[in-house]
């Protein structure tokens, strides 16, 4: 039975993926705090999405997505907190190979300036922020996925907005 | 208190949150209040800036990752374990796989300056790898080949390619006498199609030859460092996207590679996927051997070539045992290896080289180059910040806000469009005259597709433009007879408005005639943008996959050349004739996207290359591929429209083919390619380059008339009111009408076009709402003629000029209303209406009447006719989706 739908279904999934993957591994790094984890996680997301039947979670799939891969990243960092991973090492190693002076200077350079718009924001702000103008799912969806309410959310996202709003504002 | 309340509705309504009613009792109190609207606007950009952060900041999944999905979506989860060879290795044998690696290398090494074996490799590639098809023959390179004694079907093949400026790296192996697709890694997010061969890896781990195949190009005394390593040669891989990638990446891309060894990946994959960073690089193994000399000697190799494309193959079919830390122990080998020396000389070799797209006489900047770099390896973060670094403090945040990636939906910053107001309803005795340009345009609905089906989420209304939405297909119109003096044939329907039961509703139908066999010489120059910002899946690789399907439907009689534009603009191609499609496919596939835009520059230079190749009598066109995110430069839209006008008057056209949504300039890509007598289709998907670059070919490249101008005057005895669905931005002043000066629309061969008119007649009372004018205290109301007790509905009158002409022609049709039905029309005639109040529905149009997505569904699936493409089948899949998100 699968045969006939393979080609849709490949197709299929190929375009969620590409559509999701950036905005899915923005969420998962915020909530993991690092890319690699985040690169896991939403592994583990797709590969779940694939074995999916497709009519079950067509119609839904981008609630499905950020489910899961919330699900997902919060097991991780469950376990993590039993067991140390070897990211610190890892980050570690990173920073000695970096050594390019111009490109550290870009970098500091850059993420004094826009890093600074939304990292230091709460937690909460943050994550409803990034499901909200990254992913554009709707305050009903994120309600859903965080367990906020949505009034909640309306209010957090303007609350976050206008500190961002503040700090743009100071920049110019 | 109540500042407070404003606000948080504000953010809501940028949202789109709010409930309907929410929603027009905030528009109104928006449009009363200047506080609010600064309010309004300050949220959006905050919320552009913070998607252009976010979006800078994102980075794909990691390579391991990315081919455990590609395999999970080809179907991986339905298939078998992971095939594990046939062939075992002994798990674990490092020391022996080391020595293979050496082996590998030191033959590699050795290879340097061996000339080929032509005849062994024929044999070699005829046995294990088929060329890839568009190979380019002009740049045969000359192949070395060792081979085994074992019949193991151990092989690697390292071939490259080089180029004056490309080097093309396809390490391949071949098992079963399959072929290893390419990969096609144009720019580091591009789209791959990669199709993956099972490998076969040695049995006897101690004894191997390596049995590579080994293409260098002794032309340039280069050679390419033989890759064959059972398992390693992820990690080589890894390491080699990171290679490219010149900066800090490269490590971190070889420890997601690594890990990947662990993962079983079922042979023939064969999946479309985005695959950044899957740069296999000639560089990448060199560290592997820790030959500190071998690197040197690569980097000395590689100094002068300008890579290209790096094209290769992944063989996806790895051990699912646990290999991972042997992997990882060679990947520490990577580790140690001198990395820093040779990311120095990869990035002077970018610096080197100039630009990927070979900006003539332009030195590339360092940063420039570093962003080249970090583009392959898909550090998308890097990028953002070498492109900012090179601008002004104040520029680079313009960039920030501007460069959102992809545009989410409605209301939310990145895309930009002119705001539409609809045409209002006017009384015929007051304004008796509609005066409209033409417009051949379709970009609207591929958005609004776009919109609707990748993004699920209604379109702006802003980004709707009904008239392009109704031209986006094609009606079956009578076209001119063969003898007709005119290049186009016009016509118009009257029937009952479906939307409102009381009003008429009047086609305008304009068929051009086609032009089927002999297409005029044409004379093209592409203008592509290969900016930052189009390095995205659905961009740069789709302009190239465009542009292909367009040279491929050239001739001899055709000449192409290719500008890019970045943060300079270059000549990639000079005029080549069509029938040389090797080159110009050869060109095409080593675009790379990168820097800045400054689009302006690049405009010139294309327009000066189509002046240099000027074909008199024939089609003179620049082919404008943007996201039009315009950043450097000449940025300002007049002085880009009035380049695009100058040169419209010496009879070069402009086509300009919109890409990718985030932070698409709607606004000022219309205006160009309106002023620079073109068309503007918008281009999501390759069904749709499709369409506009081989299907209606001969509409986007011949021009049969220019300046189509529409004037209707209406008879007062049988209409009242009347209002024209669309055509808002294309409204001229009655007088424009007989002003040859006046531009207005070009229609192409074979275009049809359509306008729709609402008619409220003249013995129904006026039910819309027309604002009062007072009587005049001088004047009376004209009288009426003769005619007008005709019976006689409308007078539509059209001007055009011939291509190259100055001088306009009149056509006049006079129509009366046959009191027709709506539902005894053709299927044409159903379906435009049917898409023009779906465009109404989409602008939450005050004058949509009684129209609901579903009764739009409904005439839709009635007028849908043959359908041979099947567009107005997916039109209606629009409606649904439209349907459903609206919550109707």
């Amino acid at each position: 039975m699968n045969q006939i739908n393979d080609k849709s279904d490949e197709a299929w999934l190929t375009q969620v993926f590409r559509e999701y993957e950036l905005p899915l591994m923005g969420y998962a790094t915020h909530l993991l705090g690092d890319a690699d984890r985040a690169s896991d996680v939403v592994q583990d997301t797709f590969v779940r999405l694939c074995k999916q039947p497709r009519q079950k979670v067509e119609d839904c799939v981008r609630q499905w997505l950020y489910r899961v891969c919330r699900n997902r990243a919060f097991d991780v960092l469950k376990k993590e907190q039993r067991m140390k991973t070897l990211s610190d090492a890892h980050a570690a190693d990173q920073q000695s190979r970096e050594s390019d002076p111009q490109v550290d200077a870009e970098r500091c350079d850059d993420a004094g300036q826009a890093a600074s718009l939304i990292n230091d924001l709460p937690t909460r702000q943050q994550e409803v922020i990034r499901l909200k103008v990254q992913s554009g799912l709707s305050y009903r969806e994120i309600s859903e996925l965080t367990g906020l309410s949505v009034s909640n959310v309306g209010y957090l996202l303007h609350v976050g907005l206008k500190s961002v709003r503040t700090r743009l504002a100071a920049i110019e | 208190m109540s500042d407070q309340i404003n606000d948080s509705r504000a953010t809501d309504f940028v949202f789109g949150e709010l409930t309907p009613e929410e929603t027009k009792r905030f528009e109104l109190e928006l449009e009363r209040s200047p506080a609010l609207q600064a309010e309004v606007e300050s949220i959006r950009e905050a919320v552009s800036a913070l998607r252009a952060e976010l979006e800078s900041g994102s980075r794909g999944v990691g390579e391991a990752a990315r081919r455990r999905i590609k395999v999970a979506i080809a179907g991986g989860s339905t298939q078998p374990p992971p095939i594990v060879n046939d062939v075992q290795r002994p798990a674990g044998d490092r020391s022996t796989r080391r020595v293979l690696i050496a082996l590998a290398v030191a033959a590699s090494v050795l290879l340097i300056g061996v000339l080929a074996v032509p005849a062994f490799q024929r044999w070699q590639l005829a046995k294990n790898v088929e060329p890839a098809k568009d190979e380019s023959a002009t740049r045969e390179v000359n192949r070395a080949a060792v081979t085994t004694t074992e019949s193991d079907d151990l092989a690697s093949i390292a071939e490259q390619e080089l180029a004056d400026a490309s080097t093309l790296a396809a390490p391949e192996v071949g098992g079963d006498n399959q072929v290893a697709g390419k990969q096609n890694a144009a720019g580091a997010r591009s789209l791959l199609r990669s199709e993956s061969v099972p490998r076969s890896v040695g049995k006897d781990a101690s004894g191997p030859q390596p049995a590579g195949t080994l293409d260098a190009a002794s032309e340039s005394g280069q050679a390419l460092g033989g890759y064959e390593a059972n398992g390693m040669k992820e990690a080589q891989f890894g390491a080699g996207g990171g290679g490219l990638g010149g900066g800090g990446g490269d490590l971190r891309e070889s420890e997601e590679a690594g890990p990947s060894a662990t993962i079983g990946v079922s042979g023939q994959t064969k999946a479309d996927l985005v695959m950044p960073a899957a740069n296999p690089d000639p560089f990448g193994n060199v560290p592997v051997a820790k030959g500190e000399q071998a690197a040197a000697e690569a980097a000395n190799r590689f100094g002068g070539a300008r890579p290209g494309l790096v094209q290769g193959n992944l063989s996806n079919q790895l051990q699912a045992e646990g290999k991972s830390m042997s992997v990882r122990e060679e990947l520490d080998a990577i580790d140690s290896a001198p990395t820093n020396e040779a990311i120095g000389n990869r990035v002077d070799l970018y610096a080197e080289d100039g630009a990927v797209a070979e900006l003539p006489k332009k030195r590339a900047l360092m940063g420039e180059a570093v962003t080249r770099g970090g583009e392959v390896a898909n550090s998308r973060r890097r990028l953002e910040r070498v492109e900012q670094s090179g601008f002004e403090r104040q520029e680079s945040k313009a960039l920030i806000a501007d460069d959102a990636g992809l545009g989410m939906g409605p209301g939310m910053g990145g895309d930009r469009h002119e705001p539409i107001m609809d045409n209002p309803f006017r009384k015929v005795i007051e304004s008796p005259l509609s005066t409209f340009s033409i417009d051949v345009d379709t970009a609207a609905y591929s958005k609004v597709r776009m919109y609707l089906l990748q993004h699920h989420t209604l379109p702006r209304p802003d980004a709707v433009r009904i008239e392009e939405l109704v031209n986006y297909f094609s009606y079956d119109y009578t076209p001119p007879a063969a003898k007709d003096e005119h290049p186009f044939a016009a016509n118009v329907s009257v029937a009952s408005c479906p939307w409102n039961g009381k009003h008429r509703l009047a086609r305008v139908a304009i068929k051009g005639k086609a032009i089927e066999k002999d297409r005029p010489a044409s004379n093209l120059v592409f203008l592509l943008d290969v900016s930052g910002s189009m390095n995205q899946p659905n961009k740069l690789p789709l302009v190239i996959e465009g542009m292909k399907m367009l040279t491929k439907q050239l001739g001899e009689n055709d000449m192409v050349a290719i500008v890019v534009y970045a943060g300079a603009a270059g000549m990639v191609l000079d005029s080549t004739c069509g029938d040389e499609k090797e080159t110009i496919l050869g060109a095409l596939d080593r675009l790379r996207a990168g820097g800045s835009t400054n689009g302006g520059q690049g405009i010139q230079l294309a327009y000066d290359t189509a002046r240099d190749n000027f074909i008199t009598g024939g089609t003179n066109r620049v082919i404008l591929c943007t996201d039009g995110d315009f950043n450097v430069g000449v940025t300002g839209t007049d002085q880009l429209v009035r380049i695009a006008q100058e040169n419209a008057r010496s009879d070069i056209f402009l086509s300009v083919l919109g890409f990718g949504a985030g932070n698409h300039n709607d606004s000022m890509m219309e205006q160009i390619s309106n002023k620079g007598n073109g068309n503007y289709a918008f281009i999501d998907s390759r069904q749709e380059a499709e369409k506009v670059l081989v299907e209606e070919l001969g509409g986007t490249l011949v021009t049969i008339a220019k300046d189509v101008k529409i004037q209707i005057e209406f008879n007062p005895a049988e209409v009242a009111a009347y209002r024209l669905i669309g055509y808002e931005n294309r409204i001229l002043a009655a007088q424009d009408f007989n002003d040859d000066k006046k531009d207005a629309g070009e229609i192409g061969a074979g275009h049809t076009v359509t306008a729709l008119y609402q008619l409220v007649p003249a013995d129904g009372e006026i039910d819309v709402e027309i604002p009062a004018v007072d009587d005049l205290r001088f004047q009376k109301q004209a009288k009426l003629s003769k005619r007008a007790s005709s019976g006689e509905l409308l007078n539509l009158k059209l001007r055009y000029k011939q291509p190259t002409g100055t001088e306009s022609t009149l056509i006049e049709v006079p129509v009366k209303d046959q009191g027709k039905s709506f539902s005894a029309m053709d299927a044409d005639f159903k379906f435009a209406a049917a898409v023009a109040s779906f465009g109404m529905l989409l602008r939450k149009s005050p004058h949509k009447g009684d129209a609901t997505f579903a009764a739009v569904e409904e005439i839709a699936g009635d007028g849908i006719g043959q359908d041979k493409n099947g567009r107005r089948s997916e039109f209606l899949d629009l409606v649904r989706k439209a349907r459903q998100l609206s919550g109707e």
